[in-house]
């Protein structure tokens, strides 16, 4: 009945969408640990971009200001962050963990109060149907699946160009490895600790409230509580997966989607292999691919470390 | 430092005494309170929603005072079950609903301290029996059997899918039971059965539908709450119908959920609510079917058909054989097997 | 003289706590104020269903001693530079060892039975963190990754298990059948559920700070804490270190999952790891408290008082569900505020190293 080519160009059809939320949250994350932070606050900040972008959305008739509105929430979220890690010195770890039940928290509190205890049903939303390019989809197997996507995940490739290019090749991006590697050198020789780092935790806010924003708008058309499911974690794992470099957090991202696109698709076709062994693969095969592939990835060096400006040594 | 502490301190008794006086019983209004625990959120269109409107449409139609705690597996484990209910129990609540199976050791403890107070669980009847506890559970197995009957006349593929979160009792009754309307229509169909580990998680849901879409299901039965939104969304991505379950998720997708199969609960609820409001609750141990009765009318899991507006996309062959399904079910003629372990298990 | 200096210490600290409780409330209070509840039968709501009653009170410590097990986990594995976050799976792997072990072979007595399933359960926990340890170890995997992906098994397992082999005789509920009277902890006090799991929490916090503080161990683990290349360069060993304290956390961390399943629940039930699920809240409870081992039992109590308290707000004053979030997230900011104010004026909560 299956035949593997279809099987296989099916399955990465569907891993690229599981990708997509995985890779913006991603994006914005790696920035923000390139400088030296590191956000815990993902998975809440996902859920209120979720709600966020599907109450805009649905309000205005318009899923372009949903996505801003969820951005935004995620950059609030991403400046109270980096405030309170950074300029406050508190433990980067715990305004994070903080942060992240605070913004699920305020998820929740906002879904509820606009809907009254209901649920979305009857809230219209317009959605990011997938484009479809009659030439692109004339291409025999890969036209109706790999390029049958939505307008935001051919924007979030290009998005990974651009970031890699700003990442390695410009001079914000050497600034930000710097204050990465070593705040206090970066800040002799005249680099603003302070400004990078709002940059880049405001960055990986607006990028997870994105990814929130794709859940609820691009993946579902719904907002559901929980229905970030734990992806915000999976988001920096697949950060450090992708040694903090945008076009090997693709490829991480797509690793993880198209394994666990796989398991579900196994799992119909073949029902007797116990269910929950193909739902750990994507997290015991994503550990093997990591520990095998990689070479000992570099953290950067001042990671979780809170920066003083006044400890830095002169000279 | 110093006068600051002395404000603080004088803060803090100012509130102290401000509690213990707010803490002070209310007068009894005389209302019962009948109180309800839920394990997931109200608004997840299934298993807590349906119970939580049955209990808010008691609340309107019998004058009861009424309180709800959700989400206790969501910001807790089912350890914490224990401390709500004796909490509800303190506040003077006269009937306490646990609605999750995996309360029984608790709310049974409490029911065995507290013999006037009236609870219920989700659960199958126990000997020896509990004066005031009442297990209820919904059996969704019959109009299981009706969707499989309808899905298996209405695909044109050959193929179906239904799928649940975990394979426990009430799940593998409709999961089984679809499987087997389907095959009494065609025994060749394929019905391709998954569960995938959750409940509450639209993506999953929405990937797994998908996936039997491409395995060349062309109608899709989910048992679930969160899984069936998503599958849902599946659905109508890939142009097919969906079957709701749970509730009544027809409303959700019009377009799309042609027909659901509902467990009842908000029903089953309310005329819990009805019958304590009325002084008549005993200890019965429900098992909710079609065939179940209370003061005459029907409650618990049903078969909701296609609405006026879908009528016309389901040919009359089809409509004859559900409509032939549910005489016999309800004659006695058509007995539908009650599975309840998984096969293989 | 010294003890008047501590005691003022202690009161100046207690008073800090004290007053950030009071402006974490009264931020909360503008969110309970604009979905139409009082905030003042909220607090007392809170109060009431954290204290209320001896019932209560029984409750809040029952929900202290895993956060205490999970936190004094966080905090020995933050405190030798080990990124340990994989404590929501060490719980697990504890729960499922005591629970099948038990289920497994013929009863024992219980002073032979419980020793035998702590151990058991805390190898079991030592087991899943040692699989981070020794890929961090031997091919530099970020521990970060592998503890946060290995999170996501032990719940599957624990679907597996309690779905199938090991299901209860009725095979009805997702939940094992109850382990032998011989295997639970027993209670502290007739006709409340509070267990000796209270006290073993405390003994091992304090063979923690022992350990720690006295012995030549422990003070490498702290030296690997708090410089990694002074350490190396002292001749610590620090990658064994790492792997030991890492190993020991796990094995910490597997008790909350004994003391769950042998004192408090009696069975292992599906639950799934959830937002404030044990093993995340307990990095919270080790950061709040400076990765202090004593302190861990406070902040754990302090976490069990905010967490039963604040659920009990949806009974006692309508409170929705949602500020359980807000109310926890913002107390912990709140404290950890008013620690930094604290370290600013001179005074320290731990006598050991402040957090990274």
């Amino acid at each position: 009945m299956v035949d593997w080519a279809d099987f296989a160009i099916v399955v990465v059809g569907a891993g690229i969408g599981i990708a997509a939320p995985l890779l913006i949250a991603a994006l914005g994350e790696a920035f923000a640990e390139r400088s030296g932070m590191m956000n815990l606050s993902i998975e809440g900040t996902m859920s209120l971009g979720a709600a966020l972008a599907f109450m805009v959305g649905s309000l205005t008739s318009n899923p372009w200001l949903g996505l801003l509105a969820g951005m935004l929430g995620g950059l609030v979220i991403g400046l109270m962050n980096v405030y309170l890690a950074q300029s406050a010195h508190l433990n980067q770890v715990v305004t994070g963990m903080s942060l992240y039940i605070f913004a699920y928290g305020l998820s929740v509190y906002i879904f509820r109060a606009i809907t009254g205890h209901v649920s979305t049903f009857g809230l219209e939303v317009p959605r990011f149907a997938p484009i479809e390019i009659p030439a692109l989809l004339q291409i025999p197997v890969l036209g109706p699946t790999i390029l049958n996507q939505n307008v935001l995940i051919y924007i979030s490739i290009v998005l990974v160009i651009v970031l890699e290019v700003v990442m390695f090749k410009t001079t914000f991006g050497l600034k930000m490895r710097a204050v990465g590697e070593n705040p206090g050198a970066a800040d002799n020789v005249g680099i603003n600790v302070y400004t990078v780092r709002y940059l880049c935790m405001m960055w990986g806010g607006a990028m997870a409230g994105l990814a929130g924003g794709y859940i609820s708008l691009a993946e579902l058309g719904l907002f559901f509580e929980g229905m970030t499911a734990g992806r915000g974690w999976i988001a920096i794992a697949i950060v450090i997966f992708g040694a903090w470099s945008p076009v090997r957090i693709l490829a991480g991202a797509l690793i993880f989607g198209i394994i666990d696109s796989m398991a579900l698709h196994v799992m119909v076709v073949a029902p007797q292999i116990p269910f929950q062994l193909l739902l750990t693969l994507p997290y015991v095969l994503s550990i093997g691919i990591l520990v095998i592939a990689m070479k000992r990835a570099a953290l950067p060096a001042a990671l979780f470390k809170v920066y003083r400006r006044e400890e830095r040594q002169l000279g | 430092m110093q006068s600051v502490a002395i404000v603080v301190i004088i803060i803090i008794a100012a509130l102290a005494v401000g509690g213990w006086y707010m803490m002070q019983a209310p007068a009894p209004t005389g209302a019962k309170k009948m109180a309800l625990v839920m394990p997931g959120s109200i608004t997840d269109h299934g298993w807590d929603q349906e119970p939580y409107e049955g209990l808010m449409r008691a609340k309107a139609d019998f004058g009861l005072e009424v309180s709800y705690t959700e989400e206790v597996m969501v910001t807790g484990t089912p350890a914490d079950y224990d401390r709500i209910i004796r909490d509800y129990v303190s506040k003077g609540f006269g009937f306490v609903i646990c609605h999750d199976f995996l309360c029984k050791d608790s709310v049974t403890a409490v029911a065995k301290d507290n013999p006037s107070v009236w609870f219920a669980y989700d659960g199958a009847r126990f000997d020896p029996a509990i004066p005031n506890l009442i297990p209820y559970i919904p059996w969704g197995h019959e109009p299981s059997y009706m969707a499989g009957v309808f899905a298996a006349m209405m695909s044109k593929t050959g193929v179906v899918g239904t799928y649940d979160g975990l394979p426990i009792h009430i799940e593998v009754a409709c999961v089984e039971a679809f499987e087997m309307g389907a095959k009494s229509v065609n025994p060749n169909i394929q019905v391709l059965k998954n569960y995938i580990g959750v409940w509450h998680d639209p993506k999953k849901g929405h990937d797994l539908t998908v996936s039997m879409v491409d395995a060349g299901a062309d109608i899709v039965y989910g048992v679930g709450d969160g899984i069936n939104i998503g599958g849902i969304q599946g659905a109508k991505e890939k142009g097919i119908w969906f079957i709701g379950g749970t509730g009544d998720q027809r409303p959700v997708e019009p377009g799309t959920v042609i027909v659901s199969v509902t467990w009842g609960l908000n029903p089953i609820i309310y005329t819990l609510a009805k019958l304590y409001s009325e002084g008549r609750l005993s200890g019965t141990a429900y098992e909710f079917t079609m065939h179940t009765y209370i003061d005459g009318k029907q409650v618990g899991p049903e078969f909701l058909e296609w609405t006026d507006a879908n009528a016309g996309k389901v040919p009359q062959s089809v409509k004859d054989a559900v409509a032939k399904t549910r005489a016999d079910i309800m004659s006695g003629a058509l007995v539908v097997p009650l599975i309840t372990k998984a096969p293989g298990t | 003289m010294a003890l008047a200096v501590r005691l003022n210490e202690y009161f100046r600290v207690t008073f800090s706590v004290a007053i950030s409780v009071l402006i974490g409330f009264g931020l909360s209070s503008i969110f309970i104020i604009a979905i139409g509840s009082n905030p003042l039968a909220a607090y007392v709501a809170l109060l009431d269903g954290a204290f209320g009653s001896a019932q209560s009170v029984s409750e809040t410590f029952i929900k202290a001693i895993p956060l205490i097990f999970t936190g004094l986990a966080a905090a020995i594995a933050f405190k030798s530079n080990v990124n340990n976050i994989g404590g929501e799976g060490q719980m697990y792997m504890g729960a499922i060892a005591t629970a099948v072990v038990a289920l497994s072979i013929p009863v024992l007595p219980s002073l032979a039975f419980l020793p035998l399933l702590l151990g058991i359960s805390f190898l079991a926990g030592a087991f899943w963190a040692g699989i981070p340890a020794f890929l961090k170890i031997r091919f530099g995997a970020d521990e970060i990754l592998t503890t946060l992906l290995m999170n996501w098994i032990p719940f599957y397992i624990v679907s597996y298990i309690v779905t199938g082999p090991f299901q209860e005789a009725d095979r009805i509920r997702p939940q094992t059948d109850f382990i032998p009277d011989a295997a639970r902890l027993p209670a502290f006090i007739a006709g409340y559920r509070i267990h000796w799991g209270l006290v073993l929490a405390i003994i091992v916090c304090v063979l923690a700070y022992v350990f720690l503080w006295k012995t030549s161990l422990g003070f490498e683990f702290r030296a690997t804490g708090a410089n990694l290349e002074a350490a190396r360069s002292m001749g610590i060993r620090v990658n064994r270190r790492m792997i030991e304290a890492m190993v020991l956390s796990g094995g910490i961390a597997a008790l909350a999952g004994f003391c769950e399943v042998a004192g408090t629940v009696g069975t292992l039930k599906l639950g799934s790891s959830n937002i404030l699920g044990y093993g995340y809240a307990g990095i919270l409870v080790a950061l709040i408290t400076n990765l202090h081992p004593i302190g861990v039992v406070l902040s754990g109590l302090f976490f069990g008082i905010l967490i039963v308290g604040s659920e009990s707000m949806q009974r006692g004053a309508d409170v929705p569900i949602a500020m359980v979030y807000i109310i926890e997230a913002i107390m912990v900011l709140t404290i950890i505020t008013s620690q930094l104010l604290l370290r600013k004026l001179g005074l320290t909560w731990s006598t050991g190293q402040t957090s990274q």
